[in-house]
């Protein structure tokens, strides 16, 4: 090979790769040119995302309930990340938390784009914002962002109620549509019902970053439009009275607007602290929540169905008045006991009440009475008048999750046990026991229909939704349900025999009497589980409305093995009625808020 | 000894080449560093340019010839130096390459490049003249001058320069002819070293590189991640680029080393394509160039050295763009004239020098 080939050969080697060269340039600048050149913008243009603060809930008198508050959330950029494992491990040595904790993060949000920030730990301390911010070379792709958080100022007073928000989970990514994960949802309560005018508008930054994820400047910015704002029917004073006495018990109540079906407290305990949630808790604290045996996750008041005991004698009067089975003089003798077929069923006065009628039998809550009273009527007309007032139905109440209450009907045990219903069965439900199952809202309202003769309102905590800058949004005029075909006659001896249960020296709340408003009950003790299996006590009832005359307000009170009605439960009907006709001023300012 | 008339033989053209690369390399790193906001970049490398100038003027005193006789010398004390650079280099992200002197840092391996091309030019000189092509025995001695040093500069790590070293002895060698046999004992010997180097050589980090380029979604945070940014900031500047100072892959550090081994990408984002041809274009004409000058020397020991100025600055560019454009691993290397580096400016002056001092006394004989 001569010299003068060698450097032919090399020209060609260099005219060769010259146009590989070429070629591979215009592959990428031309072909792929305009894809690439979009890839360049997009690496330079990130669009963050900036958190509208959601709405605030008021009560009736304009005081915060659910409020929110700034809170320092971390996240992790993975484009920013110069290598997974230092940016993992040094965080979770910075924050000491386990990796693993992080990686599953991380992995949640794999099919968001890499620009996605993946939001690794919310509500930071101050501690640990100045730990991280101290070591933020170490860990690149790490950044804080100050975001609105949700915080409930009265803590657990109000979980059944409101319910709470947190962090959107998988299955809900799928259903609900316009949400990214990270997002807070409202989960439980209020929140859950009103998520739509809660969540605000979220705001949008267009910056332009450096590969290190910087901002070099801000190109564009949407503002948030925050959320619209609920006020309820709730009265604050009321519910902190409840929740005072309820707190170490289990049991619930609630207060309803005889007149518009607002609610007026709500209280289930026991409860949870809605903030801690929000914040996101370990899994094992939630399955701890979850098996816990006083079940603080269930809203006993439209959840819990109890046997009535004999707050059920108010329905099954109304319906031996409505059907004509007894009249107002209509009286059976009370030995202390019944004998009916080869049972004897006992009176709670083993002594008897003598001669009873229909006023004495509710105030005094004779037994034998009522025994009499169930047979005369019936299974099914007992059935049809639990229907007609309601009780089987949902009371459609602003919650989620509400449980329909249940009387038996003889149809209904032919359907399911394809058995004949016995007459010695009547008699346990005619005093509220055996196969009924209401629940405290469903007699709360039954309790607004006696005294507000016969008007079935939806209950409603919400009044009414104004946006941020104060436009009314949504007003919730009251809601009648239906007119319950109930003559005047049949409610105002009931209503007279109400009163006398609280202020009649033998009436069974006599204890429970006030001076500052006449106050109008029924009191129930409902036997759970056969005594002999051990069973921790009866259920207290407390069905009530007050004033006598022109009743403003309805409520029925539940305490869980509290014993009798009378003890555990009148007395804490009192107290609901004394803290809200505290003064007369109140009963004004409710006026004018209803207007 | 150096007087009018060789001046007069100075190659103009060869001259105004490498100022033509280098101007545009200056105005190309002023854009590249201006993110940095610091001037220090710019200056140091006037400052090479300037050193590196002088050391051609002195090179330009001395016959080449002289250096090739010495070229023994060179050798030792290039070697010298890049194991010293062991004992006292700093380490700069990760490679220990640099020797600190008063304040300055340079890197030996660039040096190696110069020095050896002259040894090389003098160890197949003779087979050359005699046009007798390389049987085994004659291509042992220059395989093994190159290997050590080599071995010792990939340790360092600078895979890079090793590769070029390599590439280089084989150019020249290919250069003096060689014997059927020769080239496949060669060769083979080349691919078992491959497969050493593969198995014992390598870093995790630099077979990450090689598979990259294979599995593009491989490891796509880490390193792979930049080489797929170097592949945006190219293709983003379609036909006529974004416009100087405009390139905001490397203004808002994409890429890394944007302004060292990945230069080529800011031609290449901000004048495109059109830009880019130019750029090749100029790259072809001063290799060609010191081919001619490789053909035009009667000396053989002046035409070895020119075609390996040629080779060492053909590789380089060669090597830089395509692993730019994603078509070779990654190894450091820099873009000649290009990149920022005063050693590596310095060396490719030298190398140029070298030409041109044997472009100078072609004549005489």
């Amino acid at each position: 090979m001569g010299v003068e080939e060698k450097y032919r050969y090399f020209k060609r080697l260099l005219i060769f790769f010259l146009a590989v060269m070429v070629i591979r340039l215009w592959h990428l600048q031309v072909i792929r040119g305009d894809e690439l050149r979009r890839l360049s913008e997009q690496n330079r243009i990130r669009i963050q995302k900036v958190y509208a603060p959601r709405g605030m809930i008021f009560d009736r008198k304009g005081r915060i309930l659910a409020d929110t508050r700034p809170s320092f959330n971390l996240y992790i950029i993975r484009e920013d990340m110069r290598d997974f494992d230092e940016t993992v491990n040094g965080l979770a040595k910075i924050l000491n938390i386990e990796r693993e904790e992080i990686v599953e993060k991380l992995s949640l949000s794999r099919d968001m784009p890499p620009s996605f920030p993946v939001k690794i730990k919310s509500d930071l301390t101050m501690d640990e914002v100045a730990k991280v911010e101290a070591h933020k070379v170490y860990v690149p792709g790490v950044v804080i962002q100050v975001e609105p958080k949700r915080y409930y100022p009265y803590g657990e007073t109000f979980a059944h109620m409101i319910g709470y928000v947190s962090e959107i989970s998988n299955e809900e990514l799928k259903t609900h549509k316009g949400y990214s994960p990270g997002d807070y949802i409202g989960k439980y309560g209020l929140e859950r019902i009103y998520e739509d005018y809660l969540r605000g508008k979220d705001g949008e930054r267009r910056v332009e970053v450096d590969a290190t994820g910087r901002e070099i400047r801000v190109l564009e910015v949407n503002e948030p439009v925050p959320g619209n704002n609920l006020y309820l029917n709730v009265d604050l004073d009321v519910q902190l009275a409840i929740d005072k006495v309820l707190e170490k018990r289990r049991g619930g109540a609630v207060v309803l607007d005889v007149k518009g079906g607002g609610v007026i407290a709500l209280v289930s305990r026991p409860g949870f602290d809605p903030n801690r949630l929000v914040s996101g808790i370990k899994k094992e604290e939630w399955a701890q929540l979850m098996t816990d045996k006083n079940y603080p996750l269930q809203n006993r008041v439209i959840q819990g169905r109890y046997p009535p005991g004999s707050t059920f004698k108010l329905a099954v009067a109304l319906g031996a008045l409505e059907f004509g089975v007894i009249d107002e003089k209509t009286s059976f003798f009370c030995s202390g006991g019944l004998y009916f077929g080869n049972r004897f069923f006992r009176c709670w006065r083993e002594r008897g009440h003598g001669v009873v009628s229909i006023h004495k039998g509710i105030v005094e809550s004779c037994d034998v009475f009522f025994y009499n009273v169930g047979l005369k009527l019936g299974i099914d007309r007992i059935h049809e008048i639990a229907q007609t007032l309601g009780l089987t139905d949902l009371t459609g109440i602003d919650l989620p999750n509400e449980k329909r209450g249940f009387v038996p009907s003889s149809e209904w045990k032919l359907r399911t046990f394809g058995q004949k219903w016995y007459e010695g069965e009547t008699i346990s439900v005619s005093i509220g026991q055996g196969a009924v199952w209401l629940t405290p809202i469903g007699m709360a309202s039954l309790a607004s229909i006696i005294a507000n003769e016969g008007t079935m309102y939806k209950p409603q905590l919400v009044n009414r939704i104004v946006s941020p800058d104060g436009k009314l949004i949504k007003t919730f005029v009251p809601e009648v349900k239906r007119k319950v075909n109930i003559s005047k006659r049949s409610l105002e001896i009931l209503k007279k025999a109400m009163w006398g249960v609280v202020n009649e020296p033998n009436g069974t709340a006599f204890a429970s009497k006030t001076q500052i408003a006449e106050m109008c009950g029924k009191t129930g003790t409902a036997q759970t589980t056969s005594s002999s299996k051990g069973s921790k006590g009866d259920h207290a009832w407390f069905v009530a409305f007050a004033p006598f005359s022109d009743p403003k307000i309805a409520m029925s009170v539940i305490v869980e093995y509290g014993g009798h009605g009378a003890t555990s439960a009148a007395p804490i009907a009192k107290i609901i009625t004394e803290e809200y006709f505290k003064d007369l001023k109140s009963v004004k300012e409710a006026r004018a808020f209803d207007r | 000894m150096i007087d009018k008339r060789r001046l007069h033989h100075l190659d103009l053209y060869l001259i105004a080449n490498v100022l033509a690369i280098f101007c545009i390399g200056m105005f190309n790193l002023f854009s590249a560093t201006s993110s940095f906001g610091s001037k220090t970049f710019l200056a140091k490398q006037i400052f090479a340019f300037l050193l590196g100038s002088i050391f051609v003027l002195i090179l330009l005193y001395f016959d080449y010839r002289t250096f090739v006789s010495n070229s023994f010398y060179f050798y030792v004390f290039g070697l010298f130096l890049i194991l010293l650079v062991f004992i006292l280099g700093v380490v700069i992200s990760g490679a220990k390459r640099w020797i600190s002197l008063w304040g300055f840092s340079f890197q030996p391996s660039e040096f190696m490049k110069p020095v050896l091309v002259i040894l090389l030019a003098d160890l197949i000189k003779e087979n050359i003249k005699t046009n007798s092509p390389l049987g085994l025995k004659d291509v042992l001695k220059p395989v093994l001058f190159t290997l050590f040093p080599s071995v010792i500069i990939a340790k360092q790590p600078d895979l890079g320069t090793a590769c070029v070293l390599l590439l280089l002895c084989l150019s020249l060698l290919f250069f003096a002819g060689m014997k059927k046999g020769t080239l496949v004992a060669l060769l083979s010997g080349g691919f078992l070293l491959a497969i050493l180097a593969w198995k014992y050589g390598l870093e995790p980090y630099q077979k990450m590189r090689i598979m990259g380029l294979v599995n593009p979604d491989l490891d796509v945070t880490g390193f792979n991640y930049h080489a797929k940014q170097a592949m945006i900031a190219v293709g983003s500047g379609k036909l006529f680029g974004k416009g100087y100072l405009s390139g905001t892959q490397h203004r808002l550090n994409f890429i890394p080393e944007h302004h060292t081994d990945f230069i080529f990408t800011v031609i290449a984002e901000e004048w495109g394509f059109f830009g880019s041809i130019f750029l090749f274009a100029l790259y072809a004409s001063l290799i060609l160039r010191l081919l001619k000058i490789s053909k035009e020397t009667q000396d053989e020991a002046g035409s070895i050295i020119a075609f390996g100025c040629a080779s060492v600055i053909f590789w380089q560019f060669v090597i830089n763009v395509l692993m730019t454009l994603r078509l070779c691993p990654v190894v450091g290397i820099p873009l000649p004239l290009l990149s920022y580096g005063g050693s590596s400016l310095i060396s490719t002056l030298l190398l140029v020098g070298l030409a041109l001092n044997v472009d100078m006394r072609r004549y005489m004989f």
